[in-house]
């Protein structure tokens, strides 16, 4: 295993490197700063902590009371050291905790002490994880008594994402070149900044208002791919920005009832762009060029012979000179709201809503540009416009009244209603120029299209086309429609034979609507060379010798579900100190919409808690999902088992010990169809019934064990010290269909250690010296594959801090 | 933005609700007769001279008061609009004269040990009950299973603060829901035991209308779309089971040992499930050249915008 350094990160692949800033202050070599930390924090303690005070009854912090608060605070900061192994982009994958210092936490409360504070009655702030943690997050709220509550939040969260397994083509070694993809095709190095803001105004009041505000914003560098002839890496430039504006009222004037109303007013910007940044190899001509991601050459991925003996790019082969693509996606969800609650009828409760929201779509300066070489159509060159509306109109009904027979006896009926339709359309614009080399410049034939400007290159000339070249000037407008009504009745009967035990019996009945459409009306001009390719197969020429046609299809289809659903309930508390429930789902649908939706399925669920003592309690939970759609050709059947039990122990305030353990089970199948060209058949392999051309059906398995253990021992062996100690283990077994010979297993087996140590030392009622260790260790249980990094890692880590409180 | 028709019809519908109610309410309302649903002690008034008011309860109840004074429901203290049964420790316990004339007699005063838990819950939606937050508690997986409010919640002795809880999430929610707490250890998941997330951002822990009480969007959307803005849409060229099923057709939404918490390890597994043909289902299939022991194993290399494209039918762009 290499080791890494955590700190910096100068051994990454420069072309696939993801461009993130690298902190300057941690660049020093890890011991020297682990030395730094520890010697600075220990002056740091020394000089910032009171002598410690002599032996007496120690009671809770009390504040400090000034002017009319109350005042309490607390701060923890301190710094954490790191020593790693292994895989350095799936620890910070799976953890992502780096060293250095950190203001670990920080509360501040204030609290009026005659209830009359001038701004606020009372005060809370807190926040953690600032300094360099990847979960940053403050929570904030304040009240006054009859005038305001106030709640804030803000969460940053740095998502750095590198499982090499994701999008991974697998290069075999056989290619020549012999290029192993060692990154995810698609990580990612994001930032998400959400943040959300809510004011009521006079809450104990008949009329109460309320307006909040959010803001979601995403970006960061990452990384996707596209293909065109091959398949490249795409630097992609994500920036996502959505603000929420909400605005309700609440009206409380009947005698227990309420209604409210809200306004919301939804935002969306999406300028994420696309770039190819990855031209590693040149051309004769000295010009960079993409070869792509796939390297494959036994199979002609980019093509047979990409480099040519001088090392030199074959010019005939699939690759990028450049791409790039942009465009501006704005989404404005207006949404209104009604809604309502009132037991004011005797024995009859009521709750509802209704929803209406109508969101528009458009896709703004849609740009798009290919420069390279597609073999199989011989294009050298795309530029797309595409300007793009969608719709989604959304209605959203809810209606529940519960009606109370007697004390002991109710019934339940909830109705729900969800109707939705996205009608969406984009007008495709696209020319396209042809060459047989990415050294021979595209010959523009001399035709005029009416409908679309094309750019043009200095030869004037006929194109050289392929059968399979598409048109050289593409006017396209689709329109798509989804739709889907959903209308839901769940009616129940709940009984309590005592006040120690009830049942609960209810059917439920969903019927769906699904509708799709599809029309295309295009537009295409097809130039010599080979004008009667494509759609204009057997078409009369133009004078010019081009041909065009305009072809239109439509399509679509109205699907229906029908579903029936039986429930069952049960609990019983036998003693105060024992629970348990138990609740059956058992369902039957007469379609299913995908291969894998059930058409019946049944959820199991048991849970029991039993308290032996005020100190010593035990849990319990059976969760058993069974789901299926094992109708002929399909044979889908799947299953999700878990088996829970905790206890935990806390016989006094010096110790505590939580332990328990789950096995988790799960399982899958279906018949899927495929095919490996001349690699062998994966066993059990059958020839496939189905149309459609491929040979092969097999079964699509997917088996899934997991087992997790865990305890927490807290200890306090004198009165200021406390020392805690915990272990977390997650150890997988499973199996897959693989249909790629040697396609690593991935992250089916593997184990993953997380045990933790810690002492916490309070010096006085104000400090509190903290010491905490933790170990992350990743390992799959599988030989290394020849087609990515291995992806274990093993990682110490130690925090150190002082906490005060005041 | 002009207003629409149904817009107009919601408030129509609003206005008309709103006089239905109080007609009906004019037609047959009033206490008396049948047991209210919500038994406490409002529709059970007693005299007014019942009532000690809270600072009587603070000459025996120090402690007890001194926290109280420090949460938010101090705040009933306020409430003079009503009667005494609205204030302060009453408001909850009812009457108290009769407890501090005979002593401190338990049996004088309402005590929430040893009564059943529809009997606490109903004594906290008193005034909890209004609102979409709790509005259909009583219908919820909780309440329905027996979970009272005091078993997620304590007045006198929270452990978290802000909503007076006995202990933070998601530890407070693992205690019944054991087996979530694995997931939530996994290596690909969402991040709740790092304290971003936390189990109620999706779930209404107190009822709601969505199965499995999640909660929804502002424009009545899955509630992933909240933080996963980008798969919103809506697209021009939807890949229908996004919105038809759900997210959790493809993923698990707690945690998964897949990346990017998927059902499957090998994502040409999850797609080949579905995008194989079969009678009674337009999926389209793959084509005869998308070789799985070659680049085609790896889907996504090629069908990148999975969730949905403004410019591309087969999600390439």
């Amino acid at each position: 295993m290499r080791r890494a350094k955590i700190l910096t990160h100068p051994d990454r692949q420069a072309s696939a490197s993801a461009p993130f800033p690298v902190a300057g202050f941690l660049s020093l070599p890890p011991r020297s700063l682990a030395r730094v930390w520890v010697c600075g924090l220990a002056v740091l303690l020394l000089a910032l902590t009171p002598p410690a005070a002599a032996q007496q009854e120690e009671k809770p912090l009390e504040g400090i009371n000034r002017g009319n608060y109350n005042i309490k605070q607390t701060f923890e900061f301190g710094g954490r050291w790191t020593d790693f192994t292994g895989n350095l982009d799936v620890y910070r994958t799976f953890v992502d905790l780096e060293a250095g210092p950190r203001l670990l936490e920080h509360t501040l409360e204030m609290r009026s002490l005659d209830h009359k504070g001038l701004l606020f009655d009372d005060f809370f702030l807190h926040s953690f994880g600032y300094g360099g943690d990847p979960e940053n997050v403050t929570r904030l709220r304040a009240y006054k008594n009859r005038w305001y509550n106030f709640s804030a939040t803000f969460h940053r969260n740095r998502n750095y994402w590198d499982f090499n397994l994701l999008a991974n083509p697998l290069n075999p070694p056989t290619s020549n070149p012999a290029v192993a993809i060692t990154d995810s095709p698609h990580r990612m190095f994001l930032v998400r900044r959400r943040s959300d803001v809510n004011l009521t105004l006079l809450p104990q009041s008949v009329v109460r208002l309320r307006f909040g505000y959010g803001r979601n914003v995403m970006e960061g560098p990452s990384f996707s791919s596209f293909h065109e002839g091959t398949d490249i890496l795409v630097f992609q430039g994500w920036k996502t920005t959505l603000d929420n504006y909400s605005a309700g009222i609440d009206l409380r004037v009947f005698p227990r009832t309420n209604i409210s109303y809200d306004q919301f007013f939804t935002k969306y910007k999406g300028d994420t762009t696309w770039e190819d940044r990855s031209l590693n190899f040149r051309l004769s001509d000295g010009r960079p060029v993409d070869l792509g991601l796939i390297f494959n050459t036994g199979a002609g991925q980019p093509c047979a012979t990409p480099l040519l003996p001088d090392g030199t790019v074959n010019p005939t082969c699939n690759a990028f000179l450049a791409y790039s693509r942009q465009g501006r996606v704005r989404t404005l969800f207006p949404t209104e709201q009604l809604s309502f609650q009132s037991s004011y009828f005797k024995n009859v409760d009521f709750s509802g809503r209704i929803a209406y929201s109508s969101a528009d779509n458009e896709l703004v300066g849609y740009d798009e540009l290919f420069q390279g070489r597609v073999t199989r159509t011989n294009q050298s060159q795309f530029t797309v416009q595409a300007p793009a509306q969608g719709r989604r109109v959304s209605v959203t009904g809810d209606l529940a009244a519960t009606f109370y027979a007697t004390d002991k006896f109710k019934v339940v009926d909830t109705f729900h209603w969800q109707h939705f339709r996205i009608p969406g359309q984009v007008l495709i614009q696209e020319c396209s120029q042809f060459s047989t080399s990415m050294l021979i410049t595209a010959n523009t034939f001399p035709a005029i299209n009416p409908l679309l400007d094309c750019p043009r290159t200095n030869t004037l000339g006929t194109p050289v086309h392929t059968n399979s070249s598409p048109a050289d000037i593409l006017i396209e407008d689709i329109s798509h429609f989804l739709g889907q009504d959903t209308r839901t009745n769940t009616f129940e009967l709940l009984y309590d034979f005592t006040r120690r035990t009830g049942v609960r019996l209810g059917y439920r009945y969903t019927h769906r609507e699904i509708t799709q459409r599809l029309a295309e009306l295009a537009d295409q001009h097809f130039f010599p060379d080979r004008p009667n390719r494509g759609a204009c197969a057997g078409r009369p020429l133009e004078p010019d010798g081009s041909c065009r046609v305009t072809t239109a299809d439509s399509h679509g289809e109205l699907f229906e579900i029908n579903e029936h659903v039986l429930l069952f309930g049960f609990w019983a508390r036998p003693v105060d100190q024992w629970r348990v429930a138990f609740d059956l789902e058992a369902a039957s649908a007469d379609r299913a919409f995908t291969r894998i939706s059930p058409r019946q399925f049944q959820i199991y669920r048991l849970r029991t808690s039993y308290r032996v003592r005020d100190w010593a309690s035990l849990n319990g939970s059976i969760m058993i999902l069974e789901r299926r759609n094992n109708v002929a050709q399909i044979e889908h059947l799947q299953h999700d088992r878990s088996y829970s039990f905790n206890a935990l122990l806390q016989p006094n305030e010096t110790f505590m010990l939580d332990f328990g353990y789950d096995f988790n089970d799960v399982f899958s199948q279906t018949n899927i169809c495929f095919t490996v060209g001349s690699a062998p058949p994966p066993p059990g392999s059958v020839p496939c019934p189905f149309v459609g051309g491929l040979p092969l059906q097999g079964l699509s398995f997917y088996n899934h064990d997991v087992h997790y253990g865990h305890f927490q021992l807290m200890w306090k062996p004198i009165r200021r010290l406390t020392t805690h100690l915990g272990y977390a283990v997650t150890s997988t077994t499973g199996s897959t269909l693989i249909l790629a010979p040697n396609t690593p297993p991935g992250p089916l087996s593997y184990n993953y250690h997380k045990p933790t140590a810690g002492l916490s030392l309070e010096m006085n009622r104000n400090v509190t010296w903290k010491v905490q260790w933790g170990y992350y260790g990743y390992n799959e249980k599988q030989l290394p594959d020849v087609f990515s990094s291995p992806r274990d890692f093993r990682g110490n880590l130690v925090l150190g801090a002082v906490r005060f409180a005041f | 933005m002009t207003a629409h028709p149904i817009r107009k019809r919601i408030l129509l519908a609003g206005v008309a609700l709103c006089a239905v109610l109080f007609g009906a309410g004019q037609l047959f309302g009033g206490a008396g007769g049948k047991k209210s649903p919500v038994a406490g002690p409002r529709t059970q008034q007693a005299e007014a001279t019942k009532y000690a008011g809270a600072e009587a309860c603070q000459a025996c109840h120090a402690e007890v008061y001194e926290k109280f004074e420090a949460t938010p429901h101090w705040k009933t203290m306020l409430e003079t609009r009503r009667g005494p049964e609205w204030q302060g420790c009453e408001a909850c316990h009812g009457p108290g004269a009769d407890h501090i004339e005979a002593g401190g007699d338990k049996t004088k005063i309402f005590n929430f040990k040893g009564v059943s838990t529809k009997t606490i819950s109903e004594r906290c939606l008193q005034c909890h009950l209004y609102g979409e937050e709790h509005s259909n508690f009583a219908r919820s997986a909780h309440n329905v299973n027996d979970v009272s409010c005091v078993d997620c919640h304590s007045v006198h002795a929270a452990k978290e603060k802000q909503f007076l809880l006995v202990r933070s999430q998601p530890e407070l929610c693992y205690t019944c829901h054991l087996e979530v707490k694995p997931q939530f250890d996994r290596p690909f998941r969402h991040r709740v035991n790092q304290g971003l997330v936390d189990c109620t951002d999706c779930h209404n822990q107190h009822g709601g209308f969505v199965t499995r009480q999640l909660r929804s969007t502002a424009a009545q959307d899955a509630v992933c779309f909240t933080c996963h803005t980008d798969k919103a849409g809506p697209f021009v060229f939807e890949h229908a089971p996004v919105k038809t099923e759900g997210c959790m057709a493809c993923h698990v939404p707690h945690g998964s040992s897949n990346p990017r918490l998927l059902r499957r390890s090998q994502i040409n597994l999850l797609c080949l499930e579905c995008h194989t043909l079969t009678v009674d289902s337009d999926v389209p299939g793959i084509p005869a050249f998308h070789n799985q022991s070659q680049k085609y194993q790896a889907c996504t290399v090629c069908h990148v915008t999975v969730h949905g494209s403004n410019v591309s039918s087969v999600f390439f762009k």
